[in-house]
């Protein structure tokens, strides 16, 4: 294991430990009424805080003494390939900003879209066919069955 | 009997043809599932939870429990066949499975596995018919005090045997516990952590973390490497059935993996890992052909398989009989009780005994129809591990994102998904396990309950919890499943610093 691969360890033992420290910062501002105070909607909080605290430096134990196995810190495995990585969270980004705007259906398709050419789709045209007929039925199945409301968009206001 | 009796009422509920059909849509569903890689029970049941809004109780647990037997079915053909696992509990399965399929037994294997799966299966049930009304009698004895020692209890042994390491089990636990939190707090009316945001203040669906973890964090891992794996589907070549010899292999196995699965899935020990492995092993060890063991030994798949279905119906008794789960598909069917406001416990069984005995009754009909679907129909289970994978994945985000924006139709709910998805891609980059998460996030505010309401009895008396007898057995247990390995490792490197001294 390489010394920056145990530095990304530390990290997110590091990281761990800033979510325990603030978890319990944050308790310590919530205004509880007296007559609870003893038993009161802080006790667990501060418990959590607290364990999450302690477990970050037994996670910065095992990185330091490269006790941490995993794919990350594995030579053998090759770092993330970001390509497609980012072809997928571009998808999910783009679906976000989108679905407010056009509706689930067209936003899920260009989502969709962008997955599968992540995955390596080659014929696009074809994925947004898909991906536009599976939205559609989805839609339609999800919104009748379990009686989910989808929202407004600019197909499901010409249906 | 009178429990066989409660279970002769059970089979005229399971039996009518509504819930006969919700019953085989859930075998169906659950095997699909279970042979695609990258879905499982718990994502599945997560996705149709809002299924609860609409279908009477005792048909949607029929359906879900239907789900979780159908994904144990399905995953052992994915394991045999291109030796992905789509679980863990698989990953034993694999390692013979695939060898056989390699070899032109293919067809053996599957047919080990589905027979051993229905063996072990119905085998398990039996037990959940014999142990749950008498675990019902004990619990009813128990005061909030246990009940908290025994949720701490499951979430020491979660934490320590889903996954390598004790301590990143925990800090997965710790963190499903902070979402668990998050939200006004019932008794007080004090809202935690929810940062001023309207969208915070019920709390995080449990719909929204499992789905983020499971299915977004997941297709994210995905992505990310399978440009530099290579997967490749092996036909089944050969007959589907098993040579006498084959046979005389096999049924030993089955009830060996049986009474080593049921009691370990009952157990709050969580997970239907540590049977499967610890069924290989037994096998190897008694099997007059040990050197047959990773080239194909039959017994290495029929142990295991059967090991994993006995396993994932002891799951049930804790659930029904203590409103325990102890994987993070049954936490999921937790929360669908919580959806029905139906308090799962002891009383449960009184107050419900259609939902459960019916459930019970539905899990014996599964695993008939289950072993139906399966071994004749496998050839169509086949095609569908054909789907290409872009269209798979791309389809499996769709449905992700259906199923948190359909019920709040909220960007913001959406935004968390997508955001704990990514949470969930870093946690499997450096291996910390995911269910402990879902099983903290559901279970924590029933211990917090528990913990409040015990004090509140001993009028804010700590000692209550080490006074109590059972509830001190409880935290010692608690105490020594989470030291015990420590202790252990820490006095063999005594002992070698000692020896080379």
């Amino acid at each position: 294991m390489t010394n920056t691969k145990t530095a990304r360890l530390g990290v997110v033992a590091l990281v761990v430990a800033v979510v325990g420290i603030c978890v319990v910062y944050l308790t310590t501002q919530m205004a509880v009424p007296p007559a609870y105070a003893k038993v009161g909607p802080t006790v667990f909080p501060y418990a959590v805080g607290g364990i999450l605290t302690v477990l970050s430096l037994f996670l910065w134990r095992d990185a330091v003494r490269k006790n941490w196995h995993c794919e990350a810190s594995d030579p053998d495995v090759p770092p993330p390939d970001l390509a497609p990585m980012g072809w997928v969270l571009g998808g999910l980004f783009l679906n976000l900003i989108l679905i407010g705007y056009i509706g689930f259906i067209l936003s899920s398709t260009v989502m969709y879209t962008m997955v599968a050419k992540g995955f390596g789709a080659r014929r696009l045209w074809l994925a947004a066919l898909v991906g536009f007929l599976l939205a559609l039925v989805a839609y339609y199945g999800f919104a009748r069955l379990l009686d989910l409301r989808m929202g407004s968009g600019l197909i499901e206001d010409l249906i | 009997m009178d429990a066989f009796m409660s279970l002769a009422h059970g089979f005229t509920v399971a039996l009518t043809p509504i819930n006969l059909m919700w019953g085989l849509i859930g075998v169906t569903l659950g095997t699909a599932v279970g042979v695609l890689p990258g879905l499982g029970p718990a994502l599945t049941i997560a996705l149709l939870l809002p299924i609860t809004f609409q279908v009477e109780a005792t048909a949607a647990f029929i359906l879900f429990a239907g789900i979780y037997f159908g994904a144990m079915f399905g995953g052992s053909t994915t394991s045999i066949l291109i030796n992905t696992p789509g679980e863990s509990a698989t990953i034993v399965t694999a390692l013979e499975g695939h060898e056989m399929a390699k070899r032109g037994r293919g067809g053996p294997a599957l047919a080990t596995a589905a027979i051993g799966s229905f063996v072990a299966g119905t085998l398990g049930t039996v037990g959940i018919t014999v142990l749950a009304p008498f675990i019902v009698k004990v619990a009813l004895s128990f005061g909030p005090a246990d009940y908290f020692a025994l949720m701490l209890l499951a979430f020491v042994t979660v934490s320590s045997v889903l996954g390598s390491s004790t301590i990143r089990g925990l800090t997965s636990l710790a963190f499903g516990l902070l979402i668990g939190l998050v939200g006004v707090d019932l008794q007080t009316g004090q809202a935690r952590f929810s940062f001023g945001q309207m969208e915070l203040l019920d709390g995080i669906d449990v719909v929204i973390v499992c789905v983020g973890l499971f299915a977004v964090g997941e297709t994210l891992h995905l992505a990310s490497r399978y440009r530099r794996t290579k997967e490749e589907i092996i036909p089944i070549e050969g007959s589907l059935w098993m040579t006498a010899q084959d046979w005389a292999r096999s049924w030993k196995a089955w009830l060996r993996g049986a009474f080593i699965g049921f009691p370990m899935g009952a157990l709050p020990a969580g997970g239907a890992e540590i049977p499967t492995f610890l069924s290989y092993f037994v096998e190897k060890k008694l099997s007059k052909k040990p050197e047959e063991f990773g080239k194909g030994a039959i017994e290495g798949v029929a142990g295991p398989e059967a090991a994993n279905n006995a396993s994932a119906a002891g799951v049930f008794v804790p659930l029904l009989t203590l409103g325990l789960p102890t994987s993070a598909t049954a936490a999921i069917m937790l929360a669908a009780f919580q959806s029905y406001g139906i308090n799962p416990g002891p009383q449960l069984l009184t107050t419900q005994p259609d939902l459960v005995w019916g459930l019970i009754a539905s899990l014996y009909i599964g695993n008939v129809l289950l072993l139906v679907l399966n071994l004749p129909l496998v050839g169509l289970w086949v095609q569908i591990l054909k789907i290409p994978t872009p269209y798979l994945y791309a389809g499996i985000l769709v449905f992700a994102t259906i199923g948190t924006y359909g019920i709040s139709q909220s960007v913001f709910d959406l935004g968390l998904l997508y955001g704990i998805g990514i949470l969930g891609f870093f946690m499997r980059r450096y291996d910390f396990p995911t269910s402990p998460v879902i099983i903290g996030m559901i279970l924590g505010p029933y211990a917090e309950q528990q913990f409040r309401r015990a004090l509140t009895i001993s009028q804010g008396d700590m000692t209550v919890f080490f006074t109590r007898p059972l509830s001190l057995t409880l935290i010692i247990i608690a105490a020594l499943a989470l030291l015990l390995p420590v202790i252990v490792s820490t006095t063999k490197s005594w002992l070698k610093k000692t020896e080379t001294a």
